[in-house]
């Protein structure tokens, strides 16, 4: 059975090919009686129910008609994310401004290591700082902070996390960074092509240290990532960008990155920045990703001043 | 009669200065009847990276080619060669991912790391538990006979040329000593320069 939607704002019709759903055997029966298999099938019931809750019950348009026939086991399971006429994906273009909107991050890449901060702003002066953690560690050698919305970046990073542990117990060996981002940018592609799911809504900057040295990525909601030498998301993420294109050097060292990246954030930051709201992790030639503690960020905050 | 001894064979890897070695028998029986002699149980896996499959012939096949299939996927999706002590840890998953119905192999590996051109081998049993050696590891039917002969002619910092020939006359004088294997042998010396592979002339009974 299936149902189509005719072109030209006609009103919807569903269209049987082979079994009619158990609940609307009775319509059947009141309107034409036509030679339909009785089969009740447990999986039309709950499409039958959705039919009538979207007011699109057969009115006695019943037959063996056999027009427009999709699959009947994925009713379900269309993606949200289909394409326009204009062939944009809205879906992620509203996941990538749902990203935007979220508190600046950035990340600079030195020539000894990688640094990424993060805004940490709190809606409520009573919320605890202390309970609230933007920057993540993925592996030993690979950290994570995001722009957008915090509840889907758990979801990520717990899935990054046991990818990366999963290549670690099949090779020995910690995930390279390039490896790490391109299986996290798949899971993010995933969920803009799979059914009852929707896209993440945030951006993520991936720091890590391997073979080929540091390296710093952006991976936005659509999947598709980026190799950055430094770079900005979220809200301000222009005029960050504008700030670092004048401040990066290709000699800059990891120390003076880390300064670099409190005074891009300075820019946009409404009101005074203190160790408890913001965020920094950093990973050097030891290939040990580590989030600074507040006395860490106090320090770099004093030299800056 | 164990299954690993069905088909019977040897495998030796033996640790040099800069270079390492690894070398076969050629027999493939069916127990005591001998019905081949062109089986080499040692397979490239990449320039500088070998693996000796002893056991039952069918998984030692088997084996080979499920390493050839994931190593090609590993080259393909990271871009580079797999290190020695990576593919070590692969083959040991894979091994033991069949613990309750494993391939019937005793697998070396033998390589040279590509950073230092230092040696690498290890062995493991059919369910891959790994032993790391700094001299050299043994399988096969006359593991026994390899490792006495092994500990006796064994040096450190072995040249390639002396490593060979400490390596053959260990496998050569094993072999004679047991009925399962035998019939020829290949040798491997992998050296920064390059892989020497060598076939020798043995006892044929």
């Amino acid at each position: 059975m299936s149902k189509s939607v005719q072109p030209g704002g006609q009103a919807p019709r569903v269209v049987f090919k082979k079994n009619p759903p158990a609940p609307l055997l009775h319509l059947l029966h009141l309107g034409t009686t036509v030679g339909v298999a009785l089969c009740p099938c447990q999986d039309f019931r709950s499409e039958s129910v959705w039919t009538e809750k979207e007011g699109r019950a057969p009115e006695g348009r019943t037959g063996t008609d056999t027009e427009t026939v999709m699959s009947g086991d994925s009713a379900y399971s269309f993606s949200l994310t289909t394409f326009s006429r204009t062939g944009k994906l809205l879906q992620i273009e509203y996941a990538l401004s749902a990203a935007q909107q979220g508190k600046t991050s950035l990340g600079i890449r030195a020539t000894n290591g990688v640094v990424i901060a993060t805004e940490k702003k709190l809606p409520s002066v009573l919320i605890d700082e202390a309970h609230v953690q933007k920057i993540e560690l993925i592996n030993p050698s690979t950290g994570f902070v995001f722009s957008g919305l915090g509840p889907d970046y758990r979801v990520l990073v717990r899935k990054s996390r046991k990818r990366a542990q999963s290549y670690f117990l099949q090779y020995r060996e910690h995930q390279p960074v390039g490896q790490l981002v391109r299986d996290t940018a798949g899971v993010m592609q995933e969920f803009t092509q799979s059914g009852g799911v929707r896209p993440f809504g945030l951006s993520l900057l991936v720091a890590g240290y391997d073979d080929n040295g540091p390296q710093l990525f952006q991976v936005d909601p659509s999947g598709a990532y980026f190799g950055w030498q430094a770079t900005a998301i979220g809200k301000n993420h222009v005029n960050a960008k504008n700030f670092l294109e004048k401040r990066y050097n290709e000699e800059m060292e990891l120390d003076d990155a880390v300064h670099t990246a409190l005074l891009t954030l300075r820019e946009g930051f409404e009101g005074e920045m203190n160790e408890s709201n913001i965020e920094i992790g950093i990973i050097g030639a030891d290939r040990k990703f580590r989030i600074l503690t507040p006395a860490e960020v106090k320090d770099y905050l004093d030299e800056a001043n | 009669m164990s299954i690993l001894e069905y088909n019977g064979g040897a495998v030796v890897a033996m640790v040099g200065k800069n270079c390492v070695a690894i070398a076969s028998d050629l027999r493939y029986g069916v127990q005591a009847q001998t019905v081949a002699c062109n089986f080499p149980k040692v397979h490239k896996m990449s320039d500088r990276l070998f693996v000796g499959l002893s056991g039952l012939a069918t998984d030692i096949q088997t084996l080979e080619q499920l390493l050839r299939f994931r190593l090609n996927l590993y080259k393909l999706r990271e871009e580079r060669d797999i290190k020695p002590e990576t593919f070590s840890a692969l083959l040991s998953h894979i091994l033991y991912e069949k613990r309750f119905g494993p391939y019937f192999v005793e697998p070396l590996v033998a390589g040279l790391r590509a950073e230092d051109n230092t040696p690498f081998i290890s062995g493991m049993d059919l369910i891959g538990a790994p032993v790391f050696a700094k001299d050299f590891v043994v399988a096969g039917t006359c593991a026994a006979n390899l490792y006495g002969l092994c500990e006796s002619f064994f040096k450190p910092d072995l040249e390639p040329e002396q490593l060979f020939e400490v390596l053959s006359q260990s496998l050569l004088a094993s072999v004679d000593r047991d009925a399962l294997s035998g019939w020829g042998a290949v040798v491997h010396v992998i050296t920064p320069d390059g892989v020497t592979s060598r076939t020798l002339k043995a006892r044929q009974d």
